[in-house]
């Protein structure tokens, strides 16, 4: 089959590989209907995420055929189209019993090296690195999918291929992080990132009740985006200036008091202004931070007194210089991790049925396979108003 | 999962390999330099260079002892590249399985399963009257093989084994169950205990020396997910 490549630091290519197979009773194989790029694919393509090795099939967001399933997998038949949710979990573990699905014991099978690196290690994710397993991804023709007995939802045919895909990774992690902040009646909640999952963090606070959410990002498209679709009010970190600056700009927006909830949705390659940029940027090349967590120290120097840090955005090692005191003096609480995709995709799938939301509205760009390498490029230097990128492998270029 | 690498508590051994050739090293220029200089200080330094020399040949050091502190470790092989691996290897592991104690000591008890778990192993055929058979794989397809009897079984909660005489290597094994904290499932604790035969050379020290409790907490981990998953994750695409 044809898939989505890793060969090195933004090399990415086309190539062929073996057809998946069904290797143990609980798998299934997929023919992907369509696939996206995530904004956190772009970590692996800027070689800030370890243990890629050449030739790792990429993508985590997919639906897909189901074209063959082991003996195990009663609830899905070949023919279905299916969402495949990006972590891979057992469902028998003591995590997958608490819902915790995204620390799945037992999918992970690198998980010694992700203890070295964390302690413990978290569910198996497609096309994520060998931290999280090695698996191939979505970005490709067929992909296998292992415990396909409890990940794959069948979806309803009211749901198009775009709202599926959005199913599988970016609207339940804009989602989760949102339901993190415990919204209450008039809270005001301060979103850093306006990519795809800041755009589903930014619909869903307000699906659940914000009274105001302010956007930050300097992308203007983005920001019209959140303005448009959801109500935002934007805000320009280039035109506030440095972290002190913002913090002030926040307080100045909410009468002194701080946003209710503050939302990372920007990780580890986060655009600083100024000294803290060139700061993170220079300890990062030089490997002695792995990550620019400028959004994070904003969010944590922003928030109210006793309110919520919720942090989708992905980060994978060492941050320097995150405002400890302002956490432990605020009482802040600090909610993150990968998503429990399993828990939210029924609720979700209804919250789309009933009209409620059309998680589709971020897609900017549709293409076959051979464009995803250049497509990587775009959607990571955010050229031709690139949002988000739909992938339909089974198409291929006319031209 | 909790794990540390003990060796027998036979060895007075405290000061690591490495350190050993440093010692020696160190030693030796203390001696050349202290001579060459002569007059007390340079005696001074000739007889603290012999006793560098004294730690890194013997592998001891008094003021180690006397701190409680050893730079020593089951890694080491000795300055020749043996020794260590003649000693008894002892591997320590836990986890906990989301399941009930007897389901996995029934798993356990059965031993020709354990090859399912424990890549060590070939193949582990029971015999009459509570004795298995046990094989290990070496690398070049050479094998290793004893026969083994079972010293105690509490059901349920605990098993012990120890391999009978003309092994071609000692073992002994030990499984303990114990129901966790409310909804933790069962804590299973791993004892094994191998000790070659004839000295360091031959294949019984190289398969011990190449056993780890790495290795054992990977096999736990096996363990569980047969268990609890019912297979072995893998991110293989063909068989």
């Amino acid at each position: 089959m044809r898939a989505v490549c890793w060969h090195g630091k933004q090399d990415v290519r086309v190539d062929h590989v073996p057809d998946p197979e069904v290797i143990n009773p609980r798998d299934a194989v997929v023919q992907v209907r369509a696939a996206a790029i995530c904004g956190s694919d772009l970590h692996l393509y800027d070689g800030y995420v370890p243990t890629m090795k050449s030739g790792d099939v990429l993508g985590h967001e997919f639906i897909g055929e189901v074209m063959e399933v082991g003996s195990e997998v009663k609830h899905i038949r070949p023919g279905d189209r299916v969402a495949v949710p990006f972590p891979i979990a057992c469902g028998g573990c003591f995590f997958c019993r608490r819902e915790l699905w995204s620390l799945c014991d037992n999918s992970n099978p690198n998980a010694g090296m992700a203890e070295k690196m964390w302690g413990h290690s978290p569910s198996g994710i497609y096309g994520y690195s060998h931290l999280v397993g090695g698996y191939a991804g979505g970005q490709a023709e067929f992909v296998r999918v292992p415990f396909a007995d409890v990940g794959p939802v069948k979806l309803p045919d009211a749901i198009s291929d775009e709202q599926g895909v959005m199913l599988t990774d970016v609207f339940p992690t804009g989602y989760q992080a949102a339901e993190y902040c415990d919204i209450q009646p008039g809270d005001t909640v301060a979103v850093w990132g306006c990519g795809p999952v800041g755009q589903m963090a930014i619909a869903s606070a307000k699906m659940l009740g914000a009274e105001r959410v302010i956007a930050i990002d300097d992308v203007p498209e983005r920001l019209d985006m959140a303005v448009r679709r959801s109500g935002a009010e934007p805000l320009r970190p280039s035109e506030v200036g440095n972290t002190l600056r913002m913090v002030e700009a926040l307080r100045d927006m909410t009468a002194g008091r701080g946003p209710d909830a503050c939302i990372d949705a920007v990780g580890m390659e986060a655009h600083g202004v100024g000294l803290e940029n060139w700061y993170d940027r220079v300890k990062q090349s030089m490997s002695m931070e792995t990550e620019r967590p400028t959004a994070l120290r904003q969010a944590i120097m922003a928030c109210r007194k006793g309110g919520v840090v919720s942090i989708p955005g992905v980060y994978g090692g060492f941050a320097d210089k995150i405002p400890l005191g302002a956490l432990m003096n605020k009482a802040l609480t600090v909610k993150t991790g990968q998503t429990h995709v399993h828990r939210y995709l029924k609720p979700l799938i209804e919250r789309i049925e009933s009209g409620e939301i059309d998680p589709g509205f971020v897609f900017t760009h549709q293409i076959g396979l051979d464009e995803v390498p250049d497509a990587y490029r775009m959607f990571r230097d955010k050229q031709d108003g690139c949002i988000k990128v739909m992938v339909r492998p089974q198409e291929r270029r006319l031209h | 999962m909790e794990g540390t690498m003990r060796t027998a508590p036979a060895s007075h051994k405290n000061v690591g390999d490495n350190e050993r050739r440093v010692s020696l090293l160190g030693g030796a220029a203390s001696v050349l330099w202290g001579l060459s200089r002569g007059g007390l200080p340079g005696l001074a330094l000739a007889g603290l260079g012999t006793a560098l020399i004294y730690r890194g040949a013997s592998g001891y050091c008094p003021m180690y002892a006397r701190m409680g502190h050893s730079s020593a470790d089951a890694s080491d092989r000795g300055l020749l590249g043996r020794g260590r691996a003649a000693e008894p290897v002892h591997l320590h592991s836990a986890i906990t399985i989301d399941k009930d104690p007897r389901q996995l000591f029934d798993f356990w008890r059965d031993f020709s399963r354990l090859p399912q778990i424990m890549q060590h192993l070939l193949e582990v055929r029971p015999l009459e009257g509570g004795r298995s058979h046990w094989v290990a794989q070496l690398p070049m397809g050479r094998r290793l093989e004893w026969d083994a009897e079972i010293t105690e079984e509490i059901p349920g909660e605990r098993i012990a084994w120890r391999s009978l005489p003309g092994a071609d290597v000692d073992s002994e094994g030990e499984v303990r169950f114990r129901a966790g904290p409310q909804g933790r499932g069962t804590e299973v604790e791993v004892d094994l205990r191998y000790r070659p035969p004839g000295g360091a050379a031959g294949m019984a020290a190289r398969f011990v020396g190449g056993l780890s409790e790495t290795l054992l907490r990977e096999d736990l981990r096996r363990f569980k997910r047969v268990m609890e998953a019912g297979e072995v994750p893998t991110a293989a695409l063909v068989h």
